[in-house]
């Protein structure tokens, strides 16, 4: 068993309304899973849900720990929640404001995670920032400028630089390429793609860009309205979709 | 090798009136070691349709398809990955590219997800992009921006690195010249050598007599 992560029977609704219903997986180390829908479909919702920052109604989510403990996501304490997700987890958001401090240096972005679990030494904090910049393909120059003097793109590549310092295990991804423009996203995708696989991470992506997950993802989900509709390989997915649904999501992508 | 029981496939548009196709009934396959089949019939009649479900980007509706003794199937996908990464190897139609990675990295990736080194690797992927007519100043670009046929050459370097136990061929010379036409053909003799199984589509006569065993009409499959 090297599941990651394992979902059973989730289930979050928002008064009458349903956020997610039922929904079980496994995520296994190394692996890549993507969450497609349409808005509203409750995928957000489920990311939310596995890295804590919702509260669950029913089911249960478990984590291997980096001491092979398996730990009832459900149940663990606010302290030990904030220290995973400065340490194994990591968040990147869709909109990089929401991840970063707009108000502190790229290379203050960068290390605060390290800072945060007791690291002082400046010229040590500063060299790792500085390779990690060059990591993401950020110019190292830039390691004193403010993110508000970024593009939408650099932004986004310092995020996972933030988030990726501290060689979290698990990543949630929520739309990490929306709002950008396809050629800063074809870099961000390649970009992702060698670290991920870099450092055999597992990753769980939600997006509703098929284009995407059909180059990170190895493993699909397809979502409506809350449930979970379809699951698979990716490829077979989205070649071959049996739902109603998902025939509908991919017959509808654009062919250029 | 490749061995399918009483497969049958169609699909469901549930789009269009939620119509049926029927694509292939009972169909039973057989290849062994060292074999070479093609699959014939008009276009439209399955054959990539099968060769799709061998490699599991298709599911099947009924039946059993084992790759090696190991069964397919898409309800255990990480199966199928394994059984991509380890035992076959697939030449599609056209090559999907992964933008900005280089010619030489995407024919290197079969080798290195099979832990033979990048040292080694690298050589076995230079003599391959040689012989088969790749300049060498594209080696180092991406394929996105190559002629069909240049594309179709990358696919095939990629489909061929590796010594895959099982080997699917969906039109692999349809773009190609005569020139590297042979090449391919020379390729695929080679490997036959090495007892792998192959499976393939090729709607030249000519190339089927010369290096297939038999052929199977996909058509006859209703």
């Amino acid at each position: 068993m090297n599941n990651i992560l394992s979902v059973k029977s989730l289930t979050k609704t928002y008064g009458h309304q349903i956020g997610c219903n039922d929904i079980s997986f496994d995520l296994h180390e190394g692996e890549v899973i993507g969450v497609v829908g349409e808005s509203g479909s409750g995928k957000s919702t489920l990311l939310s849900c596995l890295a804590g920052r919702l509260k669950v109604d029913k089911g249960s989510i478990k984590f291997k720990s980096r001491t092979d403990v398996k730990e009832e996501l459900t149940e663990i304490t606010e302290v030990r929640r904030r220290y995973l997700s400065r340490t194994d987890w990591a968040f990147v958001h869709q909109n990089p404001r929401d991840g970063l401090r707009m108000d502190i240096s790229a290379g203050g972005n960068i290390t605060e995670r390290l800072m945060a679990l007791g690291q002082r030494n400046y010229s040590s904090l500063r060299s790792k920032a500085l390779n990690w910049l060059s990591k993401v393909e950020i110019s190292t120059e830039r390691i004193d400028d403010n993110p508000t003097t970024f593009s939408g793109g650099m932004q986004q590549r310092l995020q996972i630089a933030r988030n990726l310092i501290t060689e979290p295990r698990l990543i949630f991804m929520d739309e990490p390429t929306g709002g950008l423009d396809v050629s800063v996203q074809a870099k961000l995708l390649d970009l992702l793609r060698k670290i991920v696989i870099g450092l055999n991470l597992s990753v769980i992506i939600v997006t509703h860009d098929l284009g995407v997950v059909r180059l990170l993802a190895d493993r699909l989900i397809v979502m409506k309205s809350g449930e979970v509709v379809e699951t698979g390989l990716t490829d077979q997915v989205l070649d071959d979709p049996q739902h109603e649904y998902t025939q509908l999501l991919v017959s509808s992508v654009l062919q250029f | 090798m490749i061995v399918i029981k009483n497969v049958s496939k169609e699909f469901r548009l549930h789009h269009q009136g939620g119509s049926k196709i029927n694509v292939i009934k009972n169909c039973n396959l057989e290849i062994k070691k060292g074999e070479c089949v093609a699959l014939t019939g008009s276009s439209g009649s399955g054959k990539s349709t099968l060769i799709r479900m061998i490699y599991g980007n298709y599911l099947y509706n009924s039946g059993q398809i084992s790759i090696d003794g190991e069964i397919l199937s898409f309800k255990t996908p990480r199966k199928t990955i394994e059984l991509r990464r380890s035992k076959i190897g697939y030449v599609s139609q056209f090559l999907r590219v992964i933008p900005r990675v280089k010619t030489i990295d995407t024919v290197l990736e079969p080798l290195l997800l099979n832990k033979i080194g990048y040292k080694k690797g690298i050589i076995k992927v230079k003599k391959m992009l040689k012989e088969l007519n790749i300049n060498q100043n594209l080696w180092e670009l991406s394929p996105s921006t190559f002629s069909g046929g240049e594309q179709q050459r990358v696919n095939i370097a990629r489909g061929f690195i590796f010594d895959y136990p099982v080997l699917l061929l969906d039109e692999p010379t349809a773009s190609l010249d005569n020139k590297n036409r042979d090449v391919v053909l020379s390729l695929i003799k080679k490997t036959k050598k090495k007892n792998t199984a192959i499976l393939g589509i090729f709607h030249d006569q000519e190339i089927r007599k010369e290096i297939c065993d038999r052929e199977i009409d996909v058509s006859l499959m209703k």
